[in-house]
């Protein structure tokens, strides 16, 4: 994933490059709004509208955090104005008020949060191929056993591979220091 | 915010990796006395949390949403150039009137221009009343058909009878078939007030007026029930492998005999399945946003699996949706909206599979282009058939 096509995408407005926008950011989004709304039907929706508003406006990102950060307040916005609007509805209310906790602090710590599993999620693609295989069949639903009889590797491997693929998703750094924990683990 | 996301998201990966510096510990050891913090941590280092929660990103599909993302923009592309195409139409109407005018009656011709033979589906069934008469119902018809068994009003792409008492105890036991041919979809009210959408190539049987003591309809290929509360008079949709029990509610049922199984979609309420042969205490039931499959083979029992009920109901608010479909599967949705016949020239490309939204009213090459851009594919149209091979 190239980070500078992100940006061209967003600044530069290029439809086919928002392909990889939807790749790198929408599930993430999705699931943050997912999380305050409760409704993934919703959270889909405006995670839509936002994205919609940034093709519509002007702004241009210099650095990827800054759109990043960006894209996380606007969800977390969005999410509470719709939350405001279903108000009436008591169940809302009691979340609303359950939430003495400055907004602030619960947005950073929330977002902290997102933007970890997004980037794991994204770094499983860059996994070795039985070791994504082993992450992908586990995410689907199927035990260590089944996995093993679909792979057709043993049920200690299966165990092996899912214990050091979460681990490398947790610690691998970004760029230069991906290529020498890679390295490490090599030699 | 005060603080960076991304700072101290890399500070916690590298404590994850064990590759903290002695001034960034003690930073990471500020950070997780925040309660908050520290659950956190603990959950990201979990690896059964992680599953979890990348199944919920599983369900988001960027393809789709960029999809939907296209179309939105497309949409107000064309707006805007509507807007101004407004404004030139009227401009232009008024001129072609007067030309008209000039030219007294004008005995031109409408020049008909044939593009391809090939065009989507639209409202059209066949309407089978108890005598065996059979009518045909297009796109824009209007109108009342009297008819001993009392009147049925047809209004663009509806069938609905009247709900009265009076006109439901004139004939006790007739039945009328609706069949929908491929490239076809057709609505219908029954008399107590349930909503059916029929899909391409579908047939149902029901009976004018529900007198007896449940209601029951026999339904070939694909349908959307919205079923009125009777609490007195269970709904029963009986098809070819098994019955579907309702008891007041909205679901999808799709039993195409090419599928070789029958799958049940709960939108709300609540619905039971039986196999045909099974005992009626053997009942499967479901709840909202979870989906019935029974395959057709003897002796496969019905299986229970939470769907994204949205997909499985696109075809009704004129999309098609597909998740890891196959193309073959697809092929055979396309061909059944576009009544035309599918040829693959490899089998290794009945076995490719798409995830993709498209929507059911629009031109066919449109619609094909996608799969052509998006596998390396190649579609030749001609007449009904369409040949599909590597590019």
């Amino acid at each position: 994933m190239n980070e500078s096509r992100i940006l061209e995408a967003v600044n530069e407005k290029q439809e086919e490059l928002w392909q990889e926008v939807f790749a790198y950011y929408y599930a993430a989004l999705c699931s943050y709004a997912g999380r305050l709304v409760q409704e993934p039907v919703i959270a889909e929706d405006l995670v839509q509208d936002i994205l919609l508003y940034v093709w519509n406006g002007e702004r241009k990102f210099v650095q990827l955090e800054e759109l990043t950060n960006y894209l996380y307040r606007a969800t977390y916005n969005r999410s509470m104005m719709w939350l405001r609007s279903e108000k009436c509805k008591s169940k809302h209310l009691v979340r609303l008020q359950e939430e003495s906790r400055p907004e602030s602090e619960e947005m950073f710590i929330e977002t902290v949060r997102e933007e970890l599993l997004r980037q794991l999620y994204l770094y499983i693609d860059e996994l070795p191929t039985e070791q994504r295989k082993v992450i992908r069949l586990s995410i689907e639903g199927l035990s260590v056993n089944e996995i093993a009889e679909h792979l057709g590797i043993s049920v200690n491997t299966v165990k092996t591979h899912k214990k050091r693929s979460f681990k490398q998703l947790r610690g691998r750094m970004k760029e230069d220091a991906n290529v020498f924990w890679l390295a490490f683990f090599l030699f | 915010m005060g603080k960076s996301v991304e700072k101290t998201v890399d500070l916690l990966r590298k404590s994850y990796a064990g590759k903290l510096e002695e001034s960034e510990q003690r930073e990471v050891d500020r950070l997780l006395s925040d309660e908050r913090m520290r659950q956190l941590y603990e959950c990201i280092g979990d690896d059964e949390y992680l599953i979890r929660e990348f199944r919920r990103y599983d369900a988001y599909l960027p393809d789709r949403g960029y999809q939907a993302f296209c179309r939105k923009i497309r949409r107000q592309k064309m707006s805007r150039v509507w807007r101004r195409l407004s404004v030139a139409a009227v401009v232009l109407f008024a001129v072609g009137c007067g030309w008209l005018l000039m030219n007294r009656m004008g005995t031109t011709e409408p020049v008909v221009v044939a593009t391809s033979t090939v065009e989507h589906g639209n409202y059209r069934a066949y309407l089978q009343l108890s005598s065996g008469k059979r009518i045909l119902l297009e796109d824009a018809e209007q109108g009342e058909l009297h008819e001993a068994e009392g009147s049925v009003r047809v209004d663009s792409g509806k069938v609905l009878y009247a709900t009265d008492k009076v006109s439901q105890s004139l004939n006790t036991d007739a039945y009328h078939i609706l069949s929908v041919p491929p490239g076809g979809e057709y609505r219908l009210l029954l008399a107590d007030g349930t909503a059916i959408h029929l899909n391409a190539e579908t047939e149902l049987r029901y009976p004018v007026a529900f007198t007896a003591s449940e209601r029951r309809v026999f339904l070939k290929g694909e349908a959307w029930f919205e079923v009125a509360k009777d609490a007195e008079k269970p709904f029963v949709v009986e098809t070819e492998l098994g019955y579907v029990r309702v008891f007041g509610t909205e679901f999808n049922i799709r039993n195409y005999a090419i599928d070789h199984e029958i799958k049940t979609t709960l939108v709300e309420g609540s619905v039971g399945f039986l196999r045909k042969g099974d005992r009626a205490e053997q009942y499967t039931k479901i709840e909202p946003g979870y989906q019935i499959r029974c395959a057709e083979e003897a002796g496969s029992r019905p299986e229970i699996r939470k769907v994204k009920v949205a997909d499985e109901i696109a075809w009704k608010n004129g999309a098609f949706c597909f998740v890891r479909c196959s193309l073959e599967r697809i092929m055979q949705d396309i061909g059944r909206w576009y009544d035309v016949d599918i040829v693959f020239t490899e089998d290794a490309l009945r076995q490719m599979r798409f995830t993709v939204t498209l929507h059911r009213y629009q031109d066919i090459g449109k619609l094909l282009r996608y799969f052509e851009e998006a596998a390396k594919l190649q579609f030749h149209i001609q007449g009904k058939n369409i040949t599909i091979s590597r590019k």
